[in-house]
C-alpha cells in the first residue's frame, strides 16, 4: 500500500549517492527485497516509473531481486550511473568499475 | 557506465528515528506497546479494558493512529488518560517520525506505559519500527482462523498475539488449534505468547494484563513499588 513512499525513499537515496559521486544520470537501481517486506514488486516498479519521468533519473530501471537472507530487508544494493567525472571519486563509497 | 555500491536500507531513515525514539523512551523509563491488527479487531476495546485494569498501578498514555477522525482518541480521553490522536491523512501505517512528533505533546516523565494504537491494517504497520518495547497483534474471531497463514508478515513480528472476541467462537466456527498451529509455524520466537480473550466479557484478559506487568517490571525494576502490590490510593509517585 505504501509503495509510493518507498519508491520516493529509494530515489532520494539514489540521487543523493549519484550526486556525491559526480554522476549526472542514473540508469538503473538494484534493489534487494526480503520475502516478508509488504511491498508488491509490480506496484513498486509502477510507482518508480511514474517518478522517473524526467531529470537525472529519467527512464531509470528498477531491478528487484528477492532475497532469503534477510526476510525483512529492503536494501539498495547499488546504482548504475553514467558520466562520472573520474577525477572526483568518493572512495568511501566503494566503486566497482564495469 | 559505473556501478556504485550502496548497500543501505531504504527504511534507514525510519529506523534511525525509531532508534532515537527508543532512547527517549528508555531515558524516561517508558514502556511502549505498539498495538497492531485489522480494522475492527478490537484494539481500542482492548486499550479501554487494559487502562481500566492497570490505571491504579501505572501511569498510562496513549497515541491513537487512524487515517481519519479522532473517534478512538475521544473514547480514550473519556477515561482521563492522556491521549494524542495522529491522523495519517491516508497513510496505511504509523512511522517513527509521526511518533516522534506526537511525543512532544506528552510529559514522558509522568508516564510509565505508552500504548500506540496503529492504523487498522494487517500488512503495512509490520514493516515500520517505532522504537517500541513490545509489539502486540490483535486478531479477532470473525476474521477467521486462517489469518496467521494469510498475513504471515504481521504475525511474524509479534511479541504477543491476542485472539479477541472468543465469545463468538461458536458463531463463526473458529478453530483455535488451526489458528495457533499456523501462528507457531509463522513466528519462531521462543518467547511468543498467545492469549485468548474477549473484550466484551472480560474473559482471558487477566493473562494479558499479568504478562504486561511482568515485561514492564523486567524492563524497569523501579516500578516494583507499585506493580503487584495493592493498588495505590494516593496520587502515585
Ligand atoms: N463480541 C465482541 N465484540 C467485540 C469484542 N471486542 C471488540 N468488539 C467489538 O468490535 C468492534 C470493533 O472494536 P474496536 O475496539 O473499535 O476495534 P479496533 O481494532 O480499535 O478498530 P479500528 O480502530 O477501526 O481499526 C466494536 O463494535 C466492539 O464493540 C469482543 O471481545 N467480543
Ligand atoms: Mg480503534
Amino acid at each position: 500500500m505504501h509503495e509510493l513512499s518507498i519508491a520516493q525513499s529509494i530515489l532520494d537515496i539514489a540521487v543523493d549517492t549519484a550526486m556525491k559521486n559526480n554522476a549526472n544520470k542514473i540508469t538503473r537501481v538494484n534493489l534487494r527485497l526480503g520475502e516478508h517486506v509488504c511491498c508488491n514488486h509490480d506496484s513498486l516498479k509502477f510507482a518508480f516509473s511514474c517518478m522517473t519521468q524526467g531529470g537525472m533519473v529519467e527512464g531509470a530501471e528498477l531491478n528487484i531481486t528477492q532475497t532469503d537472507n534477510d526476510p525483512f530487508g529492503l536494501e539498495i544494493e547499488s546504482i548504475e550511473v553514467d558520466e562520472i567525472d573520474e577525477g572526483n571519486n568518493d572512495s568511501s563509497l566503494g566503486f566497482e568499475g564495469k | 557506465m559505473k556501478v556504485i555500491t550502496i548497500a543501505v536500507s531504504v527504511l534507514r531513515e525510519n529506523d534511525r528515528i525509531a532508534d532515537e525514539n527508543r532512547i527517549v523512551f528508555s531515558d524516561n523509563h517508558v514502556f511502549v506497546v505498539n498495538i497492531m491488527g485489522s480494522p475492527g479487531a478490537g484494539k481500542t476495546s482492548l486499550l479501554l479494558k487494559t487502562i481500566e485494569a492497570l490505571r491504579q498501578e501505572v501511569r498510562i498514555g496513549v497515541i491513537e493512529g487512524d487515517i481519519a477522525t479522532s473517534h478512538d482518541a475521544e473514547l480514550i480521553h473519556a477515561t482521563g488518560v492522556p491521549v494524542v490522536q495522529i491522523n495519517t491523512q491516508g497513510a496505511c501505517h504509523l512511522d517513527a517520525m509521526m511518533i516522534k512528533t506526537a511525543l512532544t505533546h506528552f510529559d514522558l516523565a509522568e508516564i510509565d506505559l505508552l500504548f500506540i494504537e496503529n492504523v487498522g491494517n494487517l500488512v503495512c504497520p509490520a514493516g515500520f519500527r517505532l522504537g517500541e518495547s513490545a509489539r502486540v497483534v490483535v486478531s479477532s474471531v470473525p476474521e477467521g482462523d486462517d489469518k496467521p497463514k494469510k498475513y504471515p508478515g504481521m504475525f511474524r513480528v509479534a511479541d504477543v498475539v491476542l485472539l479477541n472476541k472468543i465469545d463468538l467462537l461458536d458463531v463463526f466456527g473458529f478453530n483455535i488449534s488451526i489458528f495457533k498451529g499456523d501462528m507457531l509455524q509463522t513466528n519462531h520466537s521462543a518467547m511468543i505468547e498467545i492469549f485468548e480473550v474477549s473484550c466484551r466479557t472480560g474473559e482471558g484478559l487477566s493473562g494479558w494484563v499479568d504478562w504486561l506487568k511482568k515485561v514492564m517490571l523486567a524492563a524497569n525494576p523501579l516500578l516494583t513499588a507499585d506493580i503487584g502490590s495493592e493498588p495505590l490510593t494516593g496520587s502515585g509517585r
